[in-house]
């Protein structure tokens, strides 16, 4: 991420922000899509603040122990880490007691609201950012609050929203599958920025789950062969546990038999070694199994649930089973949802057998449809057409 | 009567609009119309559009209608708050984006145009493509020329066609009937080809089947290109493309895929692999002496030409900038020297303190003279002014480009008389020049320094011109200042070839000149001394290809500061 950055290279919402938004008085929480730039503006004002208070005491907040690498990434390229501590939200409510002259946070619409509560009493000026459309937590990991209510972020911590909503990560065909599917939301992209790849979304339909389950690995296991990182999103891990079965099925591998671990939870680790061992090129990753940069090394697909996937991104993603009986959760499956089709930078595939779900009759029209049937037919090379010889 | 206008300005000005409750508007901006926006208004306002300064954003500039009792004074309209009466967007989206900045009081219009916004960009993207290559060619390539007749061969009109499809998110497995062109310009890599410097080739094959329609695995080319990579994953691209122009399996495409002198075999995969360079880099800076480039600058000329004019366009500008304005070392990125004090020459005028105290006789303003202490009338402002006083005109070019040097300034004698009508005539952003020169000037003065080398290289001499002889256009208040030049017939020297301008030339005294060299006059361009900026003028286009709209403004220095005794 490009930490820098200098007004001529700002969007309108961007230039806003830096040069007017942030200078007025009172709390700011800074309203954006993933890929807005939120993070890259809640660095820059702080940057700004210490030009001008060299001495003032500043602090910035994260959900995660990722997004504090990110920052502290930041603040080091700004040449101002060793006046601004990072801390995950329980540091600040656990361990540190301080009055800051600034708070900055990010992703605020994961924290619980005692972590709010606790900004705007100890703090002269707090400046969020985040996105309720992003909220995929119910409550947190570790007190066990609930998160958040986005609408009442503002109030908590008494704060002015600043929208912004160009996307500068997002490809046009996402935004216009994202936009389908949240209509709520105002978000477009950078128009005239022609030069990324534009995501080519492939609805797949197959004539069984087994055909299903066969095309997603052999074209997973085609993109990961030459070092793309390829990933199978799929929304619950009973739904991993079948598709791992199915897949063990099809290639003549014995299925995995659930272990549960001492939580009495399905041992993970166990089945990315039982696959492993039957020579599948793909491993699970998520609550401590797996790893990214294993599977980058060994050219492993990846499997993860869509919570799992937030705040990644791969050059393919794999959406399996996505009919009218797919499941994905309880309560934010839209959000759920578009958190997992937002993941990729190049290829994105849905496949599904039966009929489609909901979500995907909403943009399929803009998509490449695809019979997987008939792309699994050995291809016979006499039938190439050309009037000359190519 | 009531009139009523229709002007584009910027988002930043409206919002200081609201906040200061007043602005002033060039009459050049305003469209007048009669209340109901007819087509016609809309279609001068798309046309305006392409003639202010370009913006990236629909939010960036929002219409305005203002209203106005009784006819327009020439020049600069000064309008207050009261006086507008709808702001519309650009476009629906602009709307939301901008309702949701400013005061939620503010009702804003309908959009004007949503689809027809699109000619004013094309226009935009179109200048953002050239200027794309202008920039990219001189970072890597020297001879203008070749540049012309590159471009002429792909043609230009094809490379924003294919752009066009692209904006518009065709992918090239989608066209049909297009030229080869379009597929390559829309092309992206969807198929699990090897990372590898063949894998280029294969991208190259993949776009030249969907251009004939036909498939390309199970081809020949597809065969030979899967033969080459199993063989040596390493190949480079002299070696792929020695065995596309040999191998029997590659006779076919390599037949069909010249362009002139082009090898398409050969710039497709080079296009293809110089965009993903370009593309992965974190900025362009990082990569620009990529080896990758020399070698391709070296092994492919030709086509290495032809991708350089694509990568522009496909870029733009945005992308070069940075490094192109390295290259060009522009004036604004010399460190200036500290100014020293100088005496306050222009005086904002008072507030009438009588008419605010309720006196009712009408009383000119009055401006003091903060240096001296003394008051200058301006209902009589040819007390003010010597009789005999000589004063310059410096050309500038309006459709200004960053980049532009200073090759010439043209120098006009003006009369006494038509200084004090300028005077009553210029706007504030006029003025401001007018003290940045004043200040300049002092400062030239007190170093008792010649102007640079090559401003006096630059300069040119001395022909008499007559204002309407000169190039004259643009908006505003400029124009207002040329058209009173030209009521009154004064005669100008326009001076030209000047061969040694004296620090002088600024005070306005006599000058020699010596004309400048080819060569010098290169260098000068590429490297625009610091002087020129001091000395306050801008560029004159010499030729259409400098300049967009290749118009001229007028600029007035100052005249010598006032004495006492004629201010008395």
């Amino acid at each position: 991420m490009a930490w820098m950055i200098r007004e001529d290279q700002l969007d309108p919402d961007q230039r806003d922000f830096v040069n007017t938004e942030s200078r007025k008085v009172g709390n700011i929480w800074i309203k954006g899509f993933a890929g807005s730039g939120k993070s890259v503006l809640l660095v820059h004002s702080l940057r700004d603040i210490l030009r001008k208070e060299p001495n003032a005491k500043a602090a910035i907040i994260v959900f995660t122990h990722s997004l504090k690498d990110m920052f502290e990434a930041g603040l080091r390229e700004l040449g101002i880490s060793n006046k601004v501590p990072v801390m995950t939200y329980y540091e600040f409510v656990d361990k540190r007691h301080d009055f800051y002259d600034y708070l900055f946070c990010d992703e605020v619409q994961d924290l619980p609201s005692r972590v709010l509560y606790a900004m705007q009493t100890r703090a002269k000026k707090v400046i969020v950012a985040g996105d309720s459309n992003q909220s995929i937590y119910d409550q947190d990991p570790k007190w066990r609050d609930a998160t958040v209510d986005p609408d009442s972020i503002g109030d908590l911590i008494k704060a002015r929203p600043f929208m912004l909503n160009t996307i500068h990560r997002l490809t046009r065909s996402i935004i216009v599958a994202v936009q389908k599917i949240l209509p709520s939301i105002n978000i477009w992209g950078a128009k005239r920025d022609l030069t990324k790849v534009d995501v080519n979304i492939r609805i797949c339909e197959a004539s069984s789950t087994e055909e299903e389950i066969k095309y997603v690995y052999k074209e997973a296991k085609n993109g990961a062969s030459i070092g793309d990182t390829c990933a199978i999103l799929i929304p619950t891990a009973k739904l991993i546990i079948k598709f791992v079965n199915e897949l063990l099925a099809s290639e003549n591998k014995p299925v995995w038999n659930v272990v549960n671990n001492y939580y009495g939870k399905p041992d993970f680790g166990k089945m990315n070694r039982h696959l492993k061992s039957n020579g599948i090129k793909a491993q699970y990753i998520g609550n401590g199994n797996g790893s990214l940069t294993d599977a980058e090394v060994n050219r492993d697909i990846i499997i993860m649930t869509y919570h799992s996937s937030k705040g990644l991104d791969f050059d393919n993603v794999f959406i399996p089973f996505v009919n009218s009986s797919l499941y994905i959760g309880s309560n934010k499956v839209e959000t759920l949802f578009m958190v997992a089709m937002t993941r990729s930078r190049k290829n994105l595939y849905f496949t599904y057998f039966g009929y489609t779900h909901d979500f995907l009759d909403k943009f399929k029209n803009d998509c490449t449809e695809i019979n997987i049937a008939n792309l699994l037919k050995p291809k016979n090379p006499q039938k190439t057409v050309s009037d000359f010889d190519f | 009567m009531r009139n009523h206008f229709l002007t584009p300005v910027l988002r930043q000005q409206f919002t200081l609009f609201y906040r200061f409750g007043y602005t002033f508007v060039p009459d050049a901006l305003l469209i007048p119309f009669e209340g109901a926006i007819q087509q016609s208004q809309k279609d001068e306002l798309l046309k305006l559009l392409s003639q202010i300064t370009p913006f990236e954003y629909d939010e960036e500039y929002v219409i305005l209608h203002l209203q106005q009792e009784g006819e327009l004074k020439p020049g600069n309209t000064k309008f207050e708050i009261q006086q507008l009466t709808t702001v519309y967007p650009l476009s629906k989206h602009a709307k939301l984006s901008i309702s949701q900045k400013i005061d939620d009081r503010i009702v804003l219009g309908e959009p004007l145009f949503e689809s027809s916004l699109a000619i004013a960009e094309e226009f935009i993207i179109k200048q953002e493509c050239l200027k794309g290559i202008e920039a990219l060619w001189e970072i890597y390539l020297d001879e203008a020329t070749d540049k012309d007749q590159v471009l002429a061969l792909i043609g230009p009109e094809k490379i924003f066609h294919g752009l066009d499809l692209r904006s518009k998110g065709k992918k090239a497995s989608e066209l049909e009937d297009e030229e080869y062109w379009a597929y390559l310009l829309t092309y992206e890599r969807y198929d699990y080809f090897p990372k590898e410097r063949i894998g280029y080739f294969f991208d190259a094959g993949q776009l030249f089947a969907y251009s004939k329609e036909i498939a390309f695995e199970g081809s020949k080319l597809h065969n030979l290109l899967t033969q080459l990579f199993s063989l040596n994953q390493k190949l480079n691209f002299e070696k792929i493309v020695e065995k596309i122009e040999n191998d029997p399996l590659a006779a076919g495409y390599k037949s069909k895929s010249q362009f002139g002198e082009l090898k398409l075999y050969v710039l497709a995969p080079l296009f293809l692999f110089l965009k993903e360079e370009i593309r992965n880099a974190e900025s362009f800076t990082a990569i620009k002496g990529s080896p990758a480039f020399s070698y391709a600058k070296t092994t492919f000329p030709l086509e290495f030409k032809a991708a350089i004019i694509l990568l522009g366009a496909f870029f733009k500008f945005k992308t070069f900038y940075d490094e192109y304005y390295n290259i060009l070392n522009l004036d604004i990125y010399q460190a200036q020297p500290q100014l020293p004090a100088v005496k306050a020459f222009f005086k904002a005028p008072e507030i009438d303190t009588k008419r605010l105290n309720g006196n009712e006789k009408e009383e000119s303003l009055i401006n003091k003279d903060l240096t001296e202490g003394k008051e200058i009338d301006e209902a009589t402002p040819t007390a003010s002014v010597p009789q005999q006083m000589e004063h310059q005109v410096i050309s500038i070019n309006t459709a200004t480009e960053i980049g532009q040097t200073t090759q010439q300034f043209t120098e006009h004698t003006i009369s006494a008389d038509d200084v004090r009508m300028q005077e009553q005539t210029l706007t504030p952003e006029l003025e401001i020049l007018k003290e940045d020169r004043t200040v300049k000037k002092a400062l030239l003065k007190e170093r008792g320094k010649s102007v640079s080398p090559k401003t006096k290289k630059e300069s040119r001499v001395g022909k008499i011109k007559t204002i309407e002889q000169l190039d004259l256009t643009f908006a505003g208040s400029a124009r207002e200042l040329n058209q009173s030049d030209v009521q009154s017939g004064v005669p100008i020297i326009v001076t030209e070839a000047s061969e040694s301008i004296q620090q002088e030339t600024l005070l306005g005294k006599e000058q020699k000149v010596k004309p400048a060299s080819k060569t010098d006059k290169k260098k000068s361009e590429k490297q625009p001394s610091i002087n020129s900026a001091k000395k306050g003028q801008m560029s004159k286009a010499t030729d259409k290809n400098d300049s967009i709209l290749g118009e001229t403004l007028e600029l007035v220095t100052v005249p010598e500061p006032r004495s006492n005794s004629q201010n008395e």
